[in-house]
């Protein structure tokens, strides 16, 4: 176990390698430099602006500043399209507010979608049972990007019970936080009801039974946890769901968090700020799903890593 | 318990003996299983009817898809007045003229959602096909060969699929729209655009960058397919119907098309149909962030994005391309499912 722990993170030294030479390759193969202007600098002030931003040096070497920067110091370089600013300043302005968006989304999707399964899959083919499958076919179809809008109109338009928009207060974060968690919610209660009608059906939940452990000890010790096993998976591709999700929802909901501070980077071709996030959070969707691997190792003791 | 057990017993008997004397057939008996599915076909009759609507586009769209008067911005549809009275702007305009209304330059919602299906399906579409071809290319090659082959091949794809796909679509698009922005002739890019332009006039639309978006999907979709191909083919490859073939000399390349691809192909294809609306809602995403189609190429992520903008005052902007893009989801995710039971039906009920 310790050993596979510390394989996986040495394989993390790799992928992350990759990641970013991938993104800074990309990101500096773009023709025309950052300072490109409808009326065009003189190469005068070009030259010192993209010696000041250390550009006129080789590739190479500004790959290694720019990760030396981050390694060490924790600096993520400069906001072209701002100078009193840079990119860890953006970091600490707006990153809180998605990770709170993120985080009750998750809380969310995990507190509706597991018990939801569970009772789904106890009272198979009752009313509940149906209640069940129908929020999640549902949930599993409509995506964030039509949730947001619809929920907008329903809830806060018509009926005026939430806020339209903005973030901040308990009422204000309700309706972003479950455009953005329903669907996994869905796909969670979806894969914990087929797990546990999997798991109740197996020869170790009889043996329990017939041995007379309660009805309650039952399920929670031997069922749930094992039903627990493929729910676990998911959870790392739903963490990077979320990630990406919060670009659409906080647009929608206008939350001034990363997602609409990155996508109006994208649209002015701010670099450094693209680079950045995307290193940031596929550093984080990394972490997620080596976390998920332990997870799930610790969850069966039948994997045996080595 | 017993009785039931018993009466799906005979049922299944039942259907054996109608069957006796007709050779079983994998394609035949997953088509009959699907049949009975009623969401399945109801999904599979909605798919059809927008691959229709796509194909026949300039003849049942009302009005040219880019033109609007912008004395005719933001007209309300009559019809959805009277149902919200109390969402839409005072001073708005309503009128019959537009089924679904007018957007933010006067043009028909309707028309544009219509020819949006030539950018959202084809993406679907053009996704799963680059996923099927390209990984069960790799995959077999990577699975069938085994040991180093096998080692380094599957190394590139761990590692490819460590880099989050949205954000790696997210960084080519960036690239692509900048790079093949303007250019001169001579140069790779240049042929790129030639290349494009073939594909947006082959789809019946007037620029657009389509090639872009179905590189960026394709680009990165095939790596889950050849995960799934190279697992098939690790369980096959040591049957003794191989170990047969091996013995009575057929050459790898006839083994791997006759023998195991015929065999894997059920599971791949189940496995592309269920991800369709992940290509589709890629590609929605992506114009929401202003990295999709370029207008004035109608993308239903793009009309979301305009319309989610005008919710308070216009809000039939944003509620009919997401009905519409609703609808696709759920014809594609009942179709998927049901194609999923039918073709194999120990996987159901997994998802």
């Amino acid at each position: 176990m310790g050993r596979y722990i510390v394989r996986q993170i040495l394989w993390l030294i790799p992928v992350l390698f990759f990641i970013s030479v991938i993104t800074f390759a990309l990101a500096h193969a773009v023709p025309g430099g950052p300072f490109d202007r409808e009326k065009a600098l003189p190469p005068e002030i070009i030259a010192n602006l993209e010696k000041y931003y250390g550009l006129d040096k080789p590739i190479w070497r500004q790959y290694v500043d720019y990760i030396g920067g981050i390694v060490t110091r924790f600096d993520f370089g400069p906001v072209y399209s701002s100078r009193s600013r840079r990119v860890n300043d953006i970091f600490a302005d707006h990153l809180p507010v998605s990770a709170q968006l993120g985080v009750v989304a998750m809380v969310i999707a995990l507190g509706i979608g597991l018990p939801l399964g569970i009772i789904a899959a106890l009272k198979q083919n009752t009313m509940w049972d149906y209640l069940g499958i129908g929020v999640a076919v549902f949930g599993v179809s409509v995506p964030n990007i039509v949730l947001g809008p619809l929920l907008i109109l329903i809830f806060a338009l018509t009926l005026g019970w939430f806020p339209v928009a903005g973030w901040g207060t308990p009422a204000k974060m309700i309706m972003p936080s479950f455009a953005l968690g329903t669907s996994y919610a869905a796909r969670i209660a979806r894969l914990t009801r087929a797990s546990m009608l999997q798991v109740i059906r197996e020869d170790y939940i009889r043996t329990a039974r017939a041995k007379g452990l309660s009805e309650r000890l039952v399920m929670v010790r031997h069922a749930l946890k094992n039903a627990f096993i493929p729910v676990a998976t998911i959870i790392g591709p739903m963490f990077a769901a979320v990630v990406t999700g919060t670009f659409v929802v906080e647009q929608i909901f206008a939350i001034p968090g990363m997602g609409k501070y990155f996508i109006t980077s994208v649209t002015q071709r701010d670099y450094p700020v693209v680079m950045g996030t995307i290193l940031l959070y596929a550093f984080f969707l990394v972490l997620a799903n080596l976390a998920v691997d332990v997870t799930y190792a610790f969850l069966d003791p039948r994997i045996r890593y080595t | 318990m017993t009785t039931e057990q018993l009466s799906v017993q005979e049922q299944a008997a039942k259907r054996l003996s109608e069957r006796v004397g007709r050779p079983a057939n994998l394609w035949r008996d997953a088509w009959e299983r699907l049949l009975r599915n009623r969401a399945a076909v109801l999904g599979g009759i909605i798919v059809v009817l927008l691959v229709l609507a796509a194909v026949i586009a300039p003849y049942v769209a009302p009005y040219h898809y880019a033109e609007g008067d912008s004395n005719e911005a933001y007209t309300v549809p009559a019809w959805l007045a009277r149902i919200l009275p109390g969402n839409i702007e005072a001073y708005a305009q309503i009128s019959d003229k537009f089924l679904f209304g007018s957007d933010y330059l006067g043009r028909d919602l309707l028309s544009r959602l219509i020819y949006g299906t030539r950018v959202s399906l084809p993406v679907g579409f053009a996704g799963a096909m680059t996923a099927f071809i390209v990984g069960i290319i790799y995959g077999s090659i990577s699975g069938y060969y085994g040991g180093k082959v096998d080692n380094i091949m599957m190394r590139i794809v761990d590692i490819l699929y460590a880099f989050p796909t949205t954000l790696l679509i997210i960084l080519m698009m960036a690239f692509f729209k900048s790079t093949f922005a303007q250019v001169e002739p001579g140069t790779i890019a240049y042929s790129f655009n030639q290349v494009n332009d073939v594909v947006d006039g082959l789809l019946g639309l007037q620029g657009g960058g389509m090639l872009f978006i179905f590189l960026g999907v394709g680009l990165t979709a095939w790596m889950g397919m050849a995960r799934l191909a190279r697992g098939q083919i690790l369980s096959l490859k040591q049957k003794e119907f191989i170990e047969a073939a091996h013995m009575i000399g057929a050459n790898d390349m006839r083994i791997i098309v006759r023998h195991i691809l015929p065999n894997i192909i059920g599971p791949c294809i189940v496995s592309q149909t269920l991800t369709i609306p992940v290509y589709i809602n890629y590609e929605v995403f992506l114009s929401f962030i202003g990295l999709g189609v370029d207008p004035p190429t109608p993308s239903w992520g793009a009309m979301i994005s305009d319309g989610s903008r005008a919710i308070r005052s216009y809000p039939h902007m944003v509620l009919f391309p997401a009905m519409a893009l609703a609808l696709t989801m759920f014809a594609f995710n009942f179709l998927g499912d049901g194609l999923r039971d039918a073709l194999d039906p120990k996987m159901k009920g997994s998802s």
